[in-house]
C-alpha cells in the first residue's frame, strides 16, 4: 500500500478525488505559466542578441580575419628579447634592460598616477564619509535631504570617471589636477552609496541611549554610530583605492596625468614596444596592490569583530 | 571572589601595577593617533600642493564649467542626432554581447575553479591564480590591444569587454558553488548518479539563478563601461565624447550624456527587476 492509498482510505475517496483533480490543475497551470515565461524569455534573449550582433557589427569572419593582424600587431609590440643576453645592460639590444630603457621615468609615472589615486581616495573618501550620513534614510536628519543627495550620489556614480575627466580636461586644463577631481568625484558617488547602506544596517539602540541622556544629531552620530562603521568604511576606502589606482593609471589617456599619458605618446608614435612595457607594469601594479590590499583589509576588519 | 562592594587602597595599587599604562597611558602612547593622524594630513596636503589644486586652479575650471554649462542648454544634437542615437544603440550592444560573451567562458571555469567540484589543490590553485592574472588587466587595456587588432570599431569593445569581465565573472560564480548547500548534492549522490549528474541536478539548480544574476550585475556596470571604451576607438559614443569635448561643442555632449543616463537608468530598472525575478528576491 502506498502513502497516496493510504491518504484516500482517511479522507475518504470522494475528498481524495477532488484534492488530487485540484492539484493536477494546479500543477498543470505552473507548467503551463513556465513554459509561457521560457519561450517568451528566450524569443526576446534571441531578439536582443540579434539586435546586438547587428548594433556592433559583430561578425565570426571578422574576428578570424583579424587574428593575422593581432599576431602582426604583437609581433610589433613584443621586444625581441635574446634568453642569452636578458640580464645585459640598457645598450644591449635584447636585453629587459633595453625594452625597459626608461623605467626610472615610468616608475615614477606610475608612483604618480598611486598618488594621485590616494588623494582623489581621501577627497572622495572624505566627501561620501559626510554625505553618506545626510543619505542614510534612518539617521539623516531630513527625509527630503537624504533623497536628494542620494540622488547626487547617483548621478556622480553613474558617470564613469573617463567621461568626467574628459570634462574637466577641458576646464582645468591638462595635468593631473583634473584626474583628481574626477576621481575623487566618482569615488564620492561609490563610496557615499556603499557607507550609506552601513549605516541603515547599524544598531540603533547605541544612537537612542544617545538621544536619551540629551545628544543632539551631530552627538549620536558621533557617539552612538561612529563607532560601529569605522572599520567598514576603512575596509571600503582600501577597496576604492585599489579601484582608483588601476583609473588613476588609465585617465592619462584622455590627458589627465599620470604613466595613462605615457601610453598615448607612446601609442601615438607608434612606439608599440613601449606600450607593451608600460602596460606590463601597470599589470604588475595593480597585482600587487591586489595581494596586499586583500591582506590589509583582512587584518583590519578581522582586528576589529 | 571577595562579597564585599568596597575596593581597598591595596586592591586600586595592585591594578595599577598590573594594567598601569590602561588607567594612565604614558604621553609617548596617547599621542602617538594624533602623530598619525598628523603625518596622513600633512602627507595629503603636501600631494594636495604638488597636484597644483590651488585656490585659482578652482577659480579658473568652475569660471569655465560655469561657461560650458550655459553652453550645454539646450542640448542639442544639430545635424547628428541620427548618428548619436546609432552610437548609444552601439554602446548598449557591445555591453550585451561582451557580457554574454565572458557569461559564457566564465561559466565552466567557475566550477573548474570551486574547490568542492575540483578537488585536485595544484589544479584549483592553477586556474584560480590564472583567473587572477586576467583579472587585473582593465578593460581599457584590452580595448587599446584589440582596436590595434581588429581596427577601430564596436568589435574591439565587445572583445575587450569580454576579456575583462570572464575572470572575475568566474571567480565569483566559483564562489558561489563553494558556499552552495551540501544537502541537494549529498541526495542525488545517494541515488548512485555519476559526477555529471550530481552536477546537473545537484548543484546547477542552485547555482544557475546566482550566475545569472552576477552576469545581469556585469551588463549593468558594462554600459558604463562601453561608454568609456570609445575613448580609445573602440565604438560608441566614447568617441563622440571625447572629440566634441575637445573641440567645445558642449550642446552636442550634454545632447549625448542625456542619452547615456537615460540608457544606464532604463538598464538598470530592467536589470534589477529581471534579478528579482531570477533570485526570487524583491528588491
Amino acid at each position: 500500500m502506498s502513502v497516496l492509498d493510504d491518504l484516500v482510505t482517511a479522507a475518504g475517496p470522494e475528498k481524495a478525488r477532488v484534492a488530487i483533480s485540484a492539484f493536477d490543475l494546479e500543477h498543470a497551470a505552473y507548467k503551463r505559466r513556465w513554459r509561457m515565461f521560457f519561450v517568451i524569455g528566450t524569443g526576446l534573449f534571441a531578439l536582443c542578441f540579434i539586435g546586438a550582433v547587428f548594433i556592433a557589427d559583430f561578425s565570426l569572419a571578422r574576428l578570424f580575419s583579424g587574428f593575422p593582424q593581432m599576431l602582426s600587431f604583437l609581433d610589433r609590440s613584443l621586444p625581441d628579447l635574446a634568453l642569452s643576453k636578458l640580464a645585459d645592460s640598457t645598450t644591449t639590444e635584447g636585453s629587459l634592460a633595453y625594452w625597459f630603457y626608461a623605467w626610472p621615468k615610468w616608475l615614477g609615472l606610475l608612483w604618480e598616477s598611486t598618488e594621485m589615486a590616494i588623494l582623489a581616495t581621501a577627497l572622495g573618501g572624505g566627501a561620501a564619509f559626510l554625505l553618506s550620513f545626510v543619505a542614510a534614510r534612518n539617521i539623516g536628519p531630513n527625509r527630503w535631504v537624504s533623497a536628494f543627495v542620494r540622488r547626487m550620489l547617483e548621478f556622480f556614480r553613474t558617470l564613469p570617471d573617463l567621461i568626467v575627466a574628459l570634462v574637466l580636461v577641458q576646464a582645468f586644463g591638462p595635468g593631473a589636477a583634473a584626474g583628481v577631481l574626477a576621481i575623487a568625484l566618482h569615488t564620492t558617488g561609490a563610496l557615499g552609496k556603499l557607507m550609506s547602506e552601513v549605516h541603515e544596517n547599524i544598531d540603533m539602540k547605541p544612537l537612542e541611549g544617545v538621544r536619551a541622556s540629551g545628544g543632539n544629531w551631530f552627538h549620536t552620530i558621533r557617539f552612538g554610530a561612529m563607532p560601529q562603521i569605522l572599520p567598514n568604511f576603512f575596509s571600503y576606502a582600501l577597496l576604492r583605492l585599489e579601484i582608483n589606482i588601476a583609473a588613476a593609471a588609465a585617465i592619462g589617456y584622455v590627458g589627465a596625468g599620470g604613466i595613462g599619458q605615457e601610453l598615448v605618446i607612446a601609442i601615438e608614435n607608434l612606439r608599440f614596444d613601449d606600450a607593451l612595457a608600460i602596460i606590463t607594469m601597470v599589470i604588475v601594479l595593480i597585482f600587487a596592490i591586489d595581494l596586499t590590499s586583500e591582506r590589509i583589509r583582512h587584518r583590519f576588519i578581522g582586528a576589529r569583530t | 571572589m571577595k562579597s564585599s562592594l568596597t575596593v581597598t587602597s591595596e586592591e586600586i595599587q595592585a591594578a595599577r601595577d598590573a594594567y598601569g599604562d590602561v588607567i594612565a597611558p604614558s604621553l609617548l602612547r596617547r599621542s602617538t593617533p594624533w602623530l598619525l593622524t598628523a603625518l596622513v594630513f600633512g602627507y595629503l596636503v603636501w600631494l594636495w600642493i604638488k597636484f597644483g589644486l590651488t585656490l585659482k586652479l578652482f577659480a579658473r575650471g568652475a569660471s569655465k564649467l560655469g561657461e560650458f554649462v550655459v553652453e550645454m542648454l539646450p542640448p542639442d544634437p544639430g545635424p547628428y542626432a541620427g548618428e548619436f542615437l546609432s552610437a548609444t544603440g552601439e554602446t548598449l550592444g557591445m555591453a550585451f554581447l561582451g557580457t554574454l560573451f565572458a557569461a559564457i567562458i566564465a561559466y565552466p571555469l567557475a566550477y573548474l575553479g570551486a574547490s568542492n567540484v575540483v578537488r585536485n589543490g595544484p589544479t584549483h590553485f592553477v586556474i584560480r591564480r590564472i583567473l587572477d592574472i586576467f583579472r587585473g588587466i582593465p578593460a581599457l587595456i584590452w580595448a587599446l590591444v584589440f582596436v590595434a587588432g581588429f581596427g577601430l570599431g564596436p568589435m574591439a569593445g565587445v572583445l575587450a569587454l569580454m576579456m575583462s569581465d570572464f575572470a572575475p565573472l568566474a571567480k565569483l560564480g566559483a564562489e558561489a558553488i563553494e558556499n552552495a548547500d551540501r544537502k541537494p548534492v549529498e541526495g542525488v549522490t545517494s541515488t548512485g548518479a555519476s559526477k555529471l549528474q550530481i552536477l546537473r541536478f545537484g548543484m546547477v539548480p542552485q547555482i544557475l539563478p546566482v550566475q545569472l544574476s552576477q552576469a545581469l550585475y556585469f551588463f549593468e556596470s558594462n554600459v558604463r563601461s562601453a561608454a568609456v571604451l570609445g575613448i580609445v576607438g573602440a565604438g560608441g559614443i566614447g568617441y563622440y565624447l571625447s572629440d566634441l569635448s575637445r573641440n567645445n561643442h558642449w550642446d552636442m555632449v550634454a545632447f549625448i550624456l542625456i542619452l547615456f543616463m537615460v540608457l544606464v537608468y532604463a538598464i538598470d530598472f530592467v536589470s534589477k527587476r529581471l534579478r528579482g525575478l531570477i533570485t526570487g528576491e524583491r528588491v
